[in-house]
């Protein structure tokens, strides 16, 4: 939903088309594969990447170069809605399902990686980060995008950002 | 904080032997006679048989002396970072108390970049870098208006040249180009990388030796020295003495040669073994270096011997941190934690007490943050965990009273630095899995016993009694559930004082890394 609340506000994405709309992703996965091959040194791409939006999982900021300045959106998430929505997308796309008890490591083991990235995060002096509540944007958008406007330096606008915004579809992701 | 500074003219010098191995010197049982110096003040001090290093580098090991607070806690790890605000360092806290901080520094990491270490000294001089900063001569009046014009162009140099100095030290292109063998001798030689032994130990020694009969403020003096830091360069009466083989031996000359500029390899594990000649001429010079250093010292350890030092001068010697030379397949000190790497010297003559009561406990030299403050007088002070924390706990003084002194947590935390594993992640791939090294390394200890545990991989136990060299890992599951409580309990201290598990974003988990795989989100 961010990514395609960044586009219709105006900005430029760094994405390719190697995942398609799918039942999971109906508007498309707005992704960059490369961003996965991060770990392994592969940041040249980067270079082309100033001022444009990439998604990218929170795992993986350890590996973004200290090159660059960076701004990072990071969208917080009811973490039950979130392992929901991840079962119903691995259920789908026919992936093994997780037992309860696994489900429940897992949980355990995201909420440590929120802490680990937090602590991170406000480290590194070369990026800033704005905390946005994804269940926030689906209720007051109008409250949300102008504070993500605002930390983008106006670059996006916030009224064509809220256009994108359809609670009835990303409420039915999480169930 | 309560009962400061009962005795105006107390001093405190602290000494870094920045990456020097507890095994190198005679105090420590080597054979060669690297340190007579160091080993004779080592005599008349409270020894330290097994001090631990909290981490396996620079920046951890400095963070935890100034803070008082272990790696888990305050999180300052990597090149770029800073050690947060909420921790008071050393200095700040003494300076605040009328207590006068002066520093004279020779490692970059410690005195160039902008990660607070400096905070709270008074005067701190930088002895490495491309401009440094140095304690001021004394000069005729008509010399002064011109060297003020000059102090304010240096410092504006300083000014200008810091920022880049600071970008050579993350993991960025910079850096990597700065490994390559062309500019190694450029920064090593005109960046004062590894700064000016000489100087700063003459200077030190001066400084020290003016303090005496200033009975108005008490002094705190800190000094980092980085001679045994690669590239090895001693003179030649010490290569003569130590490595008596070099000027003759072709292969010793174009290996050392070869790897003084070859500093990507200081930073990383071995891609092969080195031969015999190699690795006899690295350890060699070495000791050379060793020795050299310790020659150097004796001035200073002179001026620590008169009687007013030896009444009011708390004099620690110790070592941030030791060095791999190729032992299990390790070089410097940037990966695991093993021996040579986090066991160090420690020792420190206090006025008033016995000399040559050796403890043999194993301890942390974070331990000595409070064992500084304690001889200041401090009883409590304030951390971001606690408003009263009582020194006494911690502080090395407890080692005197109670022969069964031990410590509750004595652990060694290695976080890879990222610049080197982003050396490792271009140029070598396989030596990450290989060595596990982009996972956290932790070693814990209960008595003779060692547990290196490799988050999220392996716990290897071993019998320092018998095998020192940790050369023999055995099985023992009742020793490493004990010994997995131990470090389980150091980390969730950790956590209940604002740490974090690993200060790196990690995702050990395997059934999340699958789960994130599934998913599409990770190759």
């Amino acid at each position: 939903m961010m990514m395609s609340a960044l586009k219709a506000g105006g900005m430029d994405l760094i994405i390719d088309q190697v995942r398609t709309a799918d039942p999971n992703n109906p508007r498309g996965y707005f992704e960059f594969e490369r961003v996965k091959k991060l770990p392994k040194g592969d940041t040249r791409w980067l270079k082309q990447a100033g001022g444009k939006a990439i998604k990218i999982i929170s795992a993986l900021l350890q590996f973004l170069p200290d090159d660059y300045h960076y701004k990072v959106i990071f969208m917080e998430r009811d973490l039950d809605e979130v392992l929901a929505s991840q079962q119903r997308m691995l259920e789908r796309s026919g992936k093994p399902l997780n037992s309860r008890d696994e489900e429940d490591q897992i949980r355990k083991s995201y909420l440590d990686h929120l802490e680990e990235v937090s602590a991170w995060l406000s480290k590194k002096d070369w990026i800033q980060t704005l905390f946005v509540s994804y269940n926030d944007i689906l209720h007051v958008p109008e409250e949300e995008f102008p504070k993500i406007a605002s930390f983008l330096s106006g670059k996006v606008d916030p009224d064509a950002m809220i256009s994108v915004v359809d609670p009835r579809l990303y409420r039915e992701k999480g169930n | 904080m309560k009962g400061v500074m009962k005795n105006k003219n107390k001093n405190v010098v602290l000494v870094v032997l920045d990456t020097h191995r507890f095994d190198r010197l005679g105090a420590y049982g080597y054979s060669k006679p690297t340190t007579p110096n160091l080993d004779s003040f080592a005599a008349d001090s409270l020894f330290f048989e097994r001090a631990i290093a909290p981490g396996q580098w620079t920046i951890p090991s400095h963070a935890s002396l100034f803070s008082g607070e272990v790696p888990a806690v305050h999180g300052t790890v990597q090149a770029d970072d800073a050690l947060p605000r909420e921790y008071q360092t050393l200095a700040s806290r003494l300076s605040k108390n009328g207590i006068r901080t002066t520093g004279f520094c020779n490692n970059p990491l410690v005195g160039i970049l902008q990660n607070g270490f400096k905070r709270g000294f008074e005067n701190f001089y930088n002895y490495c870098g491309v401009v440094p900063s140095t304690p001021q001569k004394q000069i005729d009046d008509f010399w002064k208006p011109f060297r003020k014009i000059w102090g304010k162009y240096t410092q504006l140099l300083r000014k200008l040249s810091y920022p880049i100095q600071n970008t050579f030290a993350s993991p960025n292109e910079f850096f990597l180009a700065a490994l390559r063998p062309l500019f190694v001798p450029m920064w090593t030689r005109a960046g004062n990388f590894k700064g000016m032994t000489v100087r700063s130990i003459n200077e030190t020694a001066a400084h020290v030796k003016n303090i005496e009969g200033d009975d108005q403020k008490g002094n705190f003096v800190f000094l980092n020295l980085m001679e045994t830091h690669l590239p090895y360069a001693p003179p030649d009466a010490f290569v003569k003495e130590f490595v008596p083989y070099f000027y003759e031996t072709p292969e010793a000359q174009h290996f050392m040669r070869d790897f003084n500029r070859k500093a990507m390899q200081w930073l990383i594990p071995l891609e092969k073994p080195f031969t015999d000649i190699e690795a006899a001429t690295l350890s060699d010079m070495y000791d050379a270096e060793v020795a050299y250093q310790d020659h150097l010292l004796a001035q200073l350890l002179d001026t620590l011997n008169t009687d007013y030092h030896r009444e009011n001068t708390m004099a620690v010697f110790l070592a941030d941190h030791g060095e791999m030379l190729g032992e299990h397949g390790y070089m410097g000190h940037g990966f695991g934690v093993h021996e040579e790497l986090v066991r160090v010297p420690l020792f420190m003559r206090i006025p008033g007490l016995d000399s040559g009561k050796k403890v043999s406990q194993r301890v942390s030299i974070t331990q000595v943050f409070y064992t500084v403050m304690e001889y200041f007088g401090f009883e409590t002070l304030s951390m971001p965990y606690s408003d009263e924390v009582d020194i006494r706990c911690q502080s090395l003084f407890r080692a005197l009273e109670r022969e069964d002194y031990a410590p509750a947590h004595v652990v060694a935390e290695a976080y890879g630095p990222e610049n080197a594993l982003k050396i490792m992640r271009k140029n070598f791939p396989g030596m990450i899995e290989k060595y596990r090294a982009d996972h956290d390394h932790r070693a814990v200890y209960q008595g003779d016993e060692k547990m290196i545990a490799i988050d999220g991989f392996s716990k290897i136990l071993f019998d320092l009694a018998g095998d020192p060299q940790e050369g023999r890992p055995y099985q023992d599951d009742a020793r490493i559930e004990a010994l997995s409580k131990a470090l389980d309990s150091y980390m969730d201290l950790a956590k209940s004082r604002g740490g974090s598990s690993s200060r790196k974003i990690s995702l050990a988990d395997d059934l999340v890394q699958q789960r994130l795989r599934d998913l599409g989100y990770l190759e």
